[in-house]
């Protein structure tokens, strides 16, 4: 067992030899965490039982910490100071575990790349010329590389799944409800969860269990009791009935995801699981429902940002007023993703468009949920396949390179096609390595995702650590590291 | 919804003043034709039967439940203040509202 000295000591060389190629963090707490460590191997050799003793964790940029800034890699909070912790911090930190940075994110968590950056994009560790995914592209991108062993990141509608696929790690993505959001910089009230980016399915338990449960600082935060996650993550013996979500006209694979998939059936089957196929009918309909949702949530909660209380404040001439000072903060703070966004938020919740565009998302949301809540066995009348997981690529292409979508905003959306549902449906889900693919002369990774029942952490741990278990794919390291 | 939707850059220019963000007329029509593909993208919401179904604003019903009445301790005025980029005293400074000030 290593000392909290030497994880930190071995994260910080590992950050300041590989993070130059990718790009993952934008500040690093080097003395701060040296002076944690410390502290807490005394506490460590007074006798106190830390489960994450020494642990070295990246912590995406838009939840906040004492230590550093709280930027959401945008310019509109450059330089930002939080005065407190978020709770998932404090109650890393009260398990032992040593903040070493914060890592980069789309501008707010809104793109699918880590290129809406004011710091730049990141790299992905496989080919530093695509993409890490995104929004979460930092934490994926320091855990790939073996810069930290654990990150977290924001899942508002794939954020945490679709990097962890792309840079070949695992990626939860809790419960809505499950893990407190206090001091989490609010993207979409109805969608943001929190959850961690790791190498194994059961380091993601071990992180789980620490930050998961009711706070009162958070009114949507749970009250449902919590499980013992690591002990499920190490479970083998059940009858395993997996749902194979059909797919839908609109979502083009890559031929790499189409492989993966039939790699992770035959896993299943090996295993001795049951697997059925399964329909989610509306479900080819959640980008839309998504992008009209998130935007017009984003467009209310990012209101706030108008250089008056904290963040960027533009400079306005003696003549010019508060209107203009607001303006000018905005327009020059913001991003053009964040902008395009908010407006398309503002224009779904305006007088005019709110029943034709917002309701009907929301109406398509239900119908969503209860074609999830179907395949589950967890509708009104326990009706449907009654599967305890369903699996579904996590992303319909690999990484692709850095730029290709340019300023294509649907094309970027779509990259969401199988992870939004989710999130409107309030589910936990997980991504996991499911193999290698050779794209562009380069082998990168390609991930599925198992979604489970709500509340029902356990159950989808339990069959990600044996899916992990047999397939033998996880802890797969990107070249040099 | 429309058939097909319709904005042009006087609609952006509405949207943008709604979202108190600064659109130059040289930059309009490029957000009006990225919008526009964006919407047109989601009108195959049209074709979804939401007759009857309640709209969905949460996935939990369980949010929104009271705290316990009771005091707790907060962040001090100071340390609001450190985050602002202008004060005076214990107060937020901006620039003047009344007389003036804009239209805000």
């Amino acid at each position: 067992m290593k000392s909290a000295r030497e994880q930190v000591a071995e994260a910080l060389a590992r950050i300041e030899e590989r993070n130059g190629a990718c790009n993952a963090f934008v500040e690093v707490y080097a003395e701060e965490a040296t002076t944690r460590a410390a502290a807490i191997d005394e506490r460590v050799a007074g006798g106190e039982d830390l489960p994450l003793a020494g642990m070295p964790i990246a912590v995406k940029d838009n939840i906040c910490t004492k230590v550093g800034k709280t930027t959401c890699a945008s310019r509109i909070l450059e330089g930002y100071r939080s005065p407190f912790d978020a709770t998932v911090v404090g109650r890393l930190e009260a398990a032992g575990a040593v903040i070493v940075g914060k890592v980069n994110m789309d501008e707010f968590g809104m793109g699918s790349g880590t290129e809406h950056s004011v710091y730049g994009p990141t790299g992905n560790p496989w080919d530093t010329t695509r993409v890490a995914g995104g929004s979460s592209g930092g934490s994926a991108a320091a855990v790939a590389a073996g810069m930290v062993p654990v990150a977290l990141g924001t899942d508002t509608g794939g954020s945490i799944r679709q990097p962890a696929a792309m840079c070949g790690v695992v990626g939860l993505k809790p419960t809505y409800g499950r893990v407190s959001r206090y001091g989490l910089v609010a993207f979409a009230s109805s969608l943001d969860q929190i959850g961690p980016l790791t190498r194994t399915v059961e380091e993601a338990a071990r992180v789980l269990g620490v930050i998961a449960g009711e706070d009162p600082n958070d009114a949507t935060s749970s009250t449902r009791p919590l499980h013992d996650f690591v002990a499920a993550s190490r479970e083998t013996p059940w009858n395993l009935r997996v749902g194979v979500v059909r797919g839908w006209s609109s979502a083009k694979n890559h031929p790499a995801v189409d492989g993966a998939m039939e790699r992770a059936k035959g896993v299943f089957r090996a295993m001795g699981a049951e697997v059925v196929v399964v329909d989610l009918p509306h479900a080819e309909h959640a980008v839309s429902a998504y992008y009209i949702v998130a935007p017009a949530e984003a467009s209310s909660n990012l209101a706030r940002f108008d250089g008056v209380r904290y963040g960027r404040r533009a400079e306005v001439g003696a003549g010019e007023g508060l209107e203009a000072l607001y303006v000018r903060s905005r327009s020059e703070g913001f991003g053009a993703e964040v902008k395009r966004r908010i407006m398309l938020g503002t224009y779904a919740l305006s007088a005019g468009h709110c029943d034709e565009y917002y309701k009907t998302a929301l109406k398509v949301r239900r119908r969503i949920k209860e074609d999830y809540d179907t395949a589950l066995g967890t509708g009104e009348h326990g009706e449907g396949a009654r599967c305890d997981v369903l699996l579904l690529p996590t992303s319909p292409t690999p990484a692709y390179p850095i730029g290709e979508k340019g300023n294509d905003p649907v094309s970027e959306y779509l990259q969401d096609i199988y992870t939004v549902g989710v999130n409107l449906a309030g589910l936990p889900a997980i991504s996991l390595p499911c193999g290698l693919a050779e794209v562009g002369g380069k082998e990168l990774p390609v991930g599925v995702q198992l979604v489970g029942r709500a509340f029902d952490e356990a159950g989808l741990l339990r069959a990600a650590g044996m899916f992990e278990r047999a397939s033998g794919f996880s802890g797969v390291s990107a070249p040099g590291v | 919804m429309p058939d097909t939707p319709q904005i042009g850059p006087d609609e952006v220019q509405k949207v943008a003043r709604l979202s108190r963000l600064e659109v130059r007329d040289e930059e309009a029509p490029a957000l009006a034709g990225e919008l526009c593909a964006i919407l047109a993208f989601m009108e195959g919401l049209r074709s979804v039967d939401v007759e009857g179904v309640r709209p969905m604003t949460h996935p939990d019903d369980e949010v929104n439940r009271l705290a316990e009445d009771e005091p707790s301790g907060t962040l001090s005025r100071d340390a609001f203040l450190a985050m602002a980029p202008e004060t005076m005293g214990p107060f937020v400074r901006v620039p003047k509202v009344i007389d003036g000030g804009g239209s805000a």
